[in-house]
């Protein structure tokens, strides 16, 4: 349960950071940290404008994605001292299916609006959640093959570090979940945020007709789909220690601003991606995280 | 039920005494007591703690007939009966609109062959000895054949039959061989007789003796289902077929692969390395190449047959992992696999029926299977839709519903094998997880193409603007599957039980119900509720706040334009597709048919542009073959003079062959 309050705090500060952290680098004084937050309020409070076009998939998606997200919330233990709210053998395979339920939501309501922008973000954002799917399913198989068990709670309370295999997983899962992160997300160097031309969005250009209420509730989507994703990679990391509680708290906290720190950086001197080769960047980060988990089961085999 | 059934196969002849209406309801009612007598049987074997109940025909073919009913076969006959139920009450009014313009006859004979298909895939699963099975399973072939052809005036839907047809009799003749070795070895003309063989050590080609003997099984069966690759003619019949027989044939019929499939390896004496793998890297090829090639369908039947063809994918990987579970001595494992893979029939059945009947409800409504015809159908049709999406969510495993649970157990037998110290079992279970995750991901790609073009946007064509709601029967044979689609998603714990009643016979060591992934479903199915209020209580607060702030109506943001056509601007499932078939090109063939403009054209004529894609594989690896089949077989109809003293000689001349070689002694 702490770690599900402490991802929806990181929430908050989440898409402030990265985009004072994007102002910084490029020169400008930026705006406020909670500025995110501020436009998010705004749009709570506006009206809404409907598409003619649209059918009550489009007032459903935004409802049932970010559901999803808080349920998926709640997936993530503390290290190795709480467990997250809901565990059980298994568990990370719903955490991944739930995601998907949201996706597929997601991408149908974009098809609702019956434009071909829309259409284009829809078959992107398709596409590549589908090719970097492999990635996180080889993580979790990491995980269960080192520690032996399969629930997420588990895994992280029966890591150990004693094998080399442990380290190696803990920095490439490192990478692969911050690339992962990106994709899933659709930031650079897949789709650029702040882009302003419909034909290279994915994401933004999904949500193009989304208004009021429902827009704001995709906003707070992406937040908490960032620090969901923060969550694991500061619990992958706080395997490496044995430390008291409130330090953990800190740590994780830490891990979180890093993160987004890290993708405000990243975004700030990477370049986007031509489409055309955004399937084969992605396959990649696949195939690394095939690679990892085929080098772990070499090693624990001490062959 | 030993004289209902026979009773049953005579009356059902008095069908094409009736006219087509009462015909109808006399099927149906020859249908209710086939449905209530061996469900009764069914659910007393499943309920009860017998393993199976004998049931005997007397002068069935001169020979008194055995019905065996085990647990494996109550959970096909309830499969079979449930669809085969929705199936018949859809067929009433898809098929009403054919009665304008087709004979009486033609309603009859389907409704004949429908209930002949019914009690043939029932006496399939109940026989377990080869001679009557050979016969009831041909007997079900040939009616599903019939079926198929319901529009036999075009000849596309004649030529898909018979495709059908003969590749149906290439598997049978796998089957035959497969079952005479079996006597041969054990001397034992059944199934049981499996148990009973003894294979040598002997090795040909570096594989087992036993695997090929499997193979056999494997291909005859294997048609049936639609392995690749011997899937080609599924793509083809379904098309073809009426949209409550593809439900059918899709739900049940090519589960009767599968059925033979499981029956031959439960009782497989020493299962070995080369079936497990075989099994598993055939399935996970199977999976991915089917969900594929639905992709860059743009049918949308054509598009649900392939996804059989997916499904039937994962219901192999499924069996893959409970016979390398078997082989790497880690019966959890394999206990896993087995259960995923039967709750996956069980699954498919459900969801595979709603999609067809959902497309069957669009093709009559708007005489177009083609997706990019369609479009905004939601508003016209607004049930349909909703059956569409609930099956689209169902058979991607997402959850809240039933497809997830099964691909959950796949997972989990999947997983677990990691937790063993050994560097095999999980480098095999690796490229499982990796085919699993990927044809979960491409499914989702695909449905949310299929359900966005057809049902989402703006009406792309005048027939789709125009469509209207399917009746009322349509509507409720819609309404049972998704019940227990629903169902089995918020109580996956009871079908589990279920599910591992049947294989607990095979697994007597295993406890299912301590296993803790009895915990893991009780969760799975608790979320699930959960998932559900909450998204009620959220969708309602979403309303009051909506309901007290201002909300307007306006087009689609057109990037400022204001004058696109809202139908031709969109996405349509071609692009959709795009990218992906970009990816996939290796596996298809893809053609647009354009003419280009010639240099002295000055006024360019009027021209169309059409693209479709055709499969790679059965051009290259099916076609050549049965070309070369044809050219040899052309050369034996020197053979056929059309004279009837000619006909005379050939089996006078067999005779005497055998007699010669019976003389000499060389046979």
């Amino acid at each position: 349960m702490l770690s599900s309050i402490l991802i929806l705090i990181c929430a908050i500060v989440f898409p402030g950071l990265i985009a004072v952290t994007k102002a910084k680098f490029s020169g400008r004084r930026g705006p406020s940290v909670w500025q995110p937050w501020y436009d998010i309020f705004r749009l709570l409070k506006k009206g809404s404008i409907f598409s003619t076009t649209t059918s009550i998939i489009f007032q459903v998606a935004p409802v049932i994605n970010i559901l999803v997200l808080i349920i998926a919330a709640l997936f993530i233990p503390f290290t190795n001292k709480y467990a997250g709210f809901i565990h059980f053998e298994g568990d990370f395979l719903l955490f991944i299916y739930l995601l998907a339920l949201g996706k597929f939501f997601i991408i149908i309501s974009a098809l609702d609006v019956g434009s071909g922008f829309e259409g284009m973000g829809a078959n992107r954002e398709a596409l590549f959640s589908m090719l970097i799917e492999p990635a996180i399913f080889m993580i979790m198989a990491a995980l269960v093959l080192l520690t032996g068990q399969s629930s997420l709670a588990e895994m992280f309370t029966t890591f150990n570090l004693d094998s080399s295999s442990s380290i190696l997983f803990v920095v490439l899962s490192c990478y692969i979940l911050l690339q992962f992160s990106l994709i899933e997300s659709s930031r650079l160097p897949i789709d650029d945020p702040k882009t302003h031309l419909e034909l290279t969005m994915i994401h933004e250009v999904m949500v193009l007709d989304n208004s009021g209420f429902d827009m704001a509730l995709v906003g707070i989507g992406n937040a908490l789909k960032f620090s969901i994703f923060g969550g694991i990679i500061a619990n992958v990391v706080l395997i490496l220690w044995e430390l008291p509680l409130w330090q953990e708290v800190l740590i994780f906290i830490l891990i979180e601003i890093i993160f987004a720190i890290t993708i405000g950086v990243l975004e700030s001197f990477r370049a986007r991606l031509k489409m055309i080769y955004n399937s084969q960047f992605v396959l990649t980060i696949s195939g690394i995280a095939v690679v990892m988990f085929l080098m772990i089961l070499l090693l624990e085999n001490h062959l | 039920m030993a004289a209902i059934i026979p009773a049953l196969f005579i009356l059902s002849w008095f069908t094409f005494l009736f006219s087509n209406k009462l015909a109808y309801w006399f099927v149906f009612l020859l249908e209710l007591a086939l449905w209530f007598t061996t469900s009764y049987f069914a659910l007393m074997v499943l309920s009860s703690g017998v393993n199976y109940q004998e049931i005997l025909i007397q002068n069935f073919y001169f020979n008194p007939l055995v019905l065996k009913i085990d647990k494996l076969s109550a959970l096909f006959i309830l499969v079979i009966n449930f669809t085969c139920f929705t199936s018949y009450l859809y067929a009433r009014k898809y098929l009403e609109p054919y009665q304008t313009h087709k004979a009486k006859f033609s309603f009859l004979l389907h409704y004949f062959n429908f209930f002949m298909l019914n009690i043939t895939m029932l006496l399939v699963v109940m026989v377990q000895e080869a001679m009557g099975f050979l016969l009831v399973w041909e007997l079900m072939s040939l009616s599903a054949f019939m079926l198929v052809i319901f529009e036999s005036e075009k000849p596309e839907v004649i030529k898909a039959g018979i495709k059908y047809l003969v590749q149906m009799h290439v598997g049978y003749f796998f089957i035959i061989a497969g079952f005479v070795f079996v006597y041969g070895n054990s001397g034992d003309f059944s199934f049981e007789g499996i148990k009973a063989m003894t294979f040598s050590s002997a090795y040909v080609l570096g594989i087992p003796n036993s695997f090929w003997f499997f193979l056999l099984f494997f291909i005859g069966f294997g048609v049936k289902a639609g392995f690749f690759p011997l899937h080609s003619w599924l793509p083809i019949a379904h098309p073809a077929a009426p949209s409550h027989i593809s439900g059918l044939m899709s739900g049940v019929m090519i589960k009767m692969g599968i059925y033979g499939l499981i029956r031959v390896l439960f009782n497989f004496p020493d299962l070995n390395l080369s079936i497990g793998l075989f099994m598993l890297s055939i399935s996970i090829f199977t999976g991915i190449f089917g969900v594929m090639s639905a992709i860059v369908q743009h049918d949308l039947k054509k598009l649900l047959a392939y996804h059989s063809i997916e499904n039937i994918g994962i219901i192999g990987i499924g069996m893959g992992v409970g016979v390398l579970g078997t082989v790497y001595h880690q019966p959890l494992v394999s206990a896993l696999g087995w259960a995923g893979a039967l709750l996956h029939v069980v699954n498919h059945s459900l969801f595979k029926s709603l999609l067809f009947y959902s497309a069957g409800s669009v093709y009559i409504k708007t005489h177009t299977r083609d997706i990019n015809n369609l479009g905004g159908l939601i508003k016209k049709m607004p049930f349909t839709a909703f059956a569409f999406l609930i099956g689209a969510i169902a058979i991607s495993g997402i959850p809240p519903f039933n497809g997830f649970i099964s691909e959950f157990l796949i997972y989990n037998g999947l997983f677990n094998s990691f937790k063993e110290v050994s560097l095999e079992l999980p480098l095999l279970m690796l490229f499982g997880i990796l085919g699993l995750a990927l044809i979960g991901g491409l499914a989702l790609f695909c449905f949310t193409k299929a359900f966005g073009m057809v049902f989402l946007g703006t009406a792309r064509t005048p027939q789709a603007a125009h469509a209207t709601e399917v009746a009322p029967s349509m509507r409720l044979a819609k309404l049972l599957p998704i019940f227990w689609i629903v169902i089995i998603g918020l109580l996956p714990l009871y079908f589990y039980q279920l599910i591992t009643s049947v294989i607990q016979e095979k697994f007597p060591e295993i406890a299912f119900k301590n296993l803790p992934i009895t915990n893991s479903l009780h969760w799975i199915g608790l979320l699930a509720m959960i998932l559900i209020v909450l998204f009620i209580v959220f969708y309602a607060f979403r309303k009051l706040i909506l309901k007290s702030k201002q909300v307007s109506l306006g087009a689609t943001w057109g990037c400022g334009y204001q004058f696109a056509n809202p139908a031709t601007n969109q996405y349509t499932a071609t692009s959709f597709a795009a990218n992906f078939a970009r990816i996939a090109k290796p596996l298809f063939i893809d053609h647009s048919d354009n003419i280009s403009y010639g240099e002295t054209e000055i006024f360019p004529i009027p021209r169309t542009f059409k693209t479709h894609t055709e499969d790679k594989i059965e051009n290259t690896a099916i076609m050549p073959i049965a070309n070369t089949l044809i050219i040899w077989v052309k050369k034996l109809a020197v053979l056929q003079t059309g004279k009837i003293q000619d006909y005379i000689m050939y089996p006078l001349f067999f005779i005497i062959l055998i007699v010669l070689l019976t003389i000499t002694n060389i046979i």
